[in-house]
């Protein structure tokens, strides 16, 4: 998989985040994350890109358990923030 | 009496263009047919005038094609484009070229990519994802996927 497949998944990953602030929190840790590591070369972007993997299995791994237990909808889910 | 209609669902009875839909079924065709009792016909006299072109349900069939225009499918992905944050939108043309000519890193790219898939709600799969590079190589995917909207 190449860091740009990686950087894709991760981010439809973090999108299906159940909760609002996990799912906000989770895409803006990919692309901070990503943004911070991107001029690294050799062994150490190697290791970078392989801490992205264990971290897409954990961020599935989330999603699952979101979805298994949700909590209540954040107002910022709602249709109409404003009313409700 | 049920329909397929343009999302799929099925309709407990077609909306007829002269038939009053808020009266319970029964009264508004005869008067005479009682309820219930569905050994008794009953018709529903149109007019074959209104039948035709004024019928409120689109059919459509699962064979049909859904390919978009590729018209359409430009002028779309060059707004998504023009959107993005990171992109002067008077760059913008169909001829442009992600990384070269509007100074896109690889990241920003697989956004732009990614923001395609949502305004046409499909999912690019890795393999071709890596391979558009340019507004041209987004439409050409779009218009030869067949589920795009």
């Amino acid at each position: 998989m190449t860091a740009q497949a990686l950087y894709r998944n991760l981010l439809r990953q973090a999108k299906q985040v159940t909760d609002y602030n996990f799912r906000s929190y989770s895409i803006r840790r990919v692309k901070t994350g990503f943004r911070k590591n991107q001029q690294l070369q050799g062994d150490e972007a190697a290791a970078a890109i392989q801490d992205g993997h264990v971290q897409l299995e954990v961020l599935k791994r989330q999603v699952i358990l979101g979805k298994l237990y949700p909590g209540a909808a954040s107002v910022m889910d709602s249709p109409n923030p404003i009313i409700a | 009496m049920s329909v397929l209609t343009e999302k799929g669902l099925l309709q407990p009875f077609m909306i007829l263009p002269g038939l009053d839909v808020t009266q319970p079924f029964s009264r508004t065709t005869q008067g005479t047919a009682p309820r219930n009792h569905s050994h008794h016909r009953v018709s529903i006299a149109i007019p074959t005038h209104e039948r035709i072109n004024k019928d409120p349900m689109v059919l459509r069939t699962f064979a049909a094609q859904t390919f978009l225009d590729a018209g359409d499918v430009t002028s779309r992905i060059l707004e998504v484009v023009k959107n993005f944050d990171q992109v002067d939108g008077n760059k913008v043309t169909e001829k442009v070229k992600f990384t070269e000519d509007l100074g896109l890193d690889s990241l920003d790219v697989v956004e732009v990519v990614m923001a395609i898939e949502d305004e046409f709600a499909i999912e690019i799969p890795d393999a071709e994802a890596d391979k558009i590079v340019s507004i041209a190589d987004a439409v050409d995917y779009i218009i030869s996927h067949p589920m795009a909207k």
